[in-house]
């Protein structure tokens, strides 16, 4: 299991049967977090597939790579905020923490 | 292309990226209509002028119909105009224009930003591609002459100047900030950041004036943060009672979750439980961002689609667990940052 900010990566053993969608890519990179307030992103670098599936994230890195927090949509400079985490190869679900307001369960968002 | 005309050209584009600078508003213009004629079509050219109004500009009046048609099933425009709701409607027309051309056209589309677009051309100075090089010559060029944005509706081509920024420098890299006024003072609106975080005026402007219910109430956590810092830390200690703290130098427990706090707050009506933890990477001056988010009264781990895993004890470990849908007993990062 990794955490990188608000992204937790958590190790299974396979990734479920389903129709897949392709997480959204910047220069080729799978994006897997975006926040609104600061236009950071948390990208993955490496051989990866990245997709959802029934609003489920998954992640299959092909070999080692890395989740890099950029801070701007050029990735041209990796951002302070979150140092890189090493990413090693395997299935992963990956997921965003919501929280509670009010009775209801809110995505969170930064 | 030469080495030398190319860096020459990355030597300008560079400069330029350094707003406010220098505006040529002919210059700016003329390229335009060079940019129009090589795409084949036809727009009236037009400077968003400053204190624009949607009643002044009949093109803008015409492209918010056509967007609130089109997009009303939609929720990031219902959302927009929700948020205007308390408002006069032409305040909210306004209001909704603004967010149409600056997080439309540039913050999330980029579709209109001109130091990307005019960036293709320093690509098509290497590839000689002709085709590519008729449009962005004069991108590029209304660029370096002071555009920032373009908007396009169905009869004009709407450019916006580059505006004043305000930054600071952290380990190398600017950010947007400014403590006395918007950090981009833009001609569609200004633009209030703190320490690079997108927040609203008030924040910066009358930190005095933010209450512990604006701050429950704001669900993006880094605007959260900034508003506990500004004006809410002492207001959310007069009404919360700590449930459960870990020690900072706790080693058995996950990194994320030490130095952490769960809060009960007492505040009219339920009383709200959250998670107060710290950023595990460090700022660069050493301190660490702190955050705080809502958590079930019993530390039910959230599911989605209003679903809810077992009430758990009042931890913080638990309640952290619970933000990602799991048990505390399932919850250990190997890796965090």
């Amino acid at each position: 299991m990794i955490r990188h900010g608000d992204v937790l990566l958590k190790k299974i053993a396979r990734i479920p049967k389903g129709d897949r969608k392709d997480l959204p890519r910047e220069h080729g990179r799978p994006v897997l977090a975006l926040g609104e307030a600061t236009g950071h992103r948390h990208v993955v670098v490496g051989e990866c597939e990245a997709f959802t599936i029934a609003d489920r994230a998954f992640m299959k890195m092909i070999e080692r790579g890395q989740i890099v927090h950029y801070a701007d949509p050029g990735h041209s400079a990796v951002s302070t905020d979150h140092a890189r985490c090493d990413v090693p190869a395997g299935a992963y679900e990956v997921i965003q923490p919501r929280q509670y307001l009010y009775g209801e369960q809110i995505r969170v968002t930064d | 292309m030469s080495q030398t005309e190319g860096a020459r050209a990355l030597a300008r584009y560079t400069e330029a990226c350094n707003y406010q600078g220098a505006l040529d508003v002919e210059g700016v213009e003329g390229h335009l209509k060079e940019y129009l004629s090589a795409l084949g079509v036809q727009r009236e050219v037009r400077q968003l002028p400053a204190g624009w109004s949607v009643e002044s500009e009949p093109g803008l009046r015409r492209y918010l119909g056509r967007f609130l048609e089109e997009f009303k099933k939609r929720r990031a425009a219902l959302d927009a105009l929700d948020a205007r709701a308390a408002r006069d409607a032409r305040d909210a027309e306004r209001r909704l224009m603004q967010w149409c051309i600056h997080r439309l056209s540039a913050w999330y589309w980029g579709h209109g930003e001109m130091s990307w677009m005019a960036a293709q051309h320093l690509g098509a100075l290497q590839t000689r591609a002709a085709s590519v090089l008729a449009w962005s010559k004069p991108v590029y060029e209304a660029y370096l002459s002071g555009c920032w944005l373009l908007h396009w509706t169905d009869d004009t081509l709407y450019w916006v100047r580059k505006p004043a920024v305000f930054t600071e420098e952290v380990a190398g890299r600017r950010r947007l900030h400014r403590e006395d006024g918007p950090a981009v003072e833009s001609d569609v609106e200004p633009l209030y950041f703190w320490h690079g975080v997108f927040v609203p005026a008030a924040v910066v402007m009358q930190p005095d004036s933010i209450t512990v219910k604006d701050i429950i109430g704001e669900t993006n956590t880094e605007v959260r943060r900034v508003m506990i810092e500004r004006g809410g830390l002492e207001k959310l200690r007069e009404v919360a009672e700590v449930v459960d703290e870990v020690r900072a130098d706790d080693t058995t427990v996950p990194f994320g979750i030490r130095d952490g706090r769960l809060l009960r707050l007492h505040l009219p009506g339920e009383p709200l439980l959250f998670v107060d933890v710290a950023n595990s990477t460090p700022e660069p001056d050493g301190t660490r961002r702190r955050y705080l988010m809502g958590v079930h009264p019993e530390c039910r781990p959230l599911l989605g689609d209003g679903e809810y895993g077992p009430a758990q004890e009042l931890t913080v470990h638990n309640a952290v667990a619970s933000l990602y849908g799991l048990k505390g007993e399932d919850y250990g990062p190997a890796a965090e940052a």
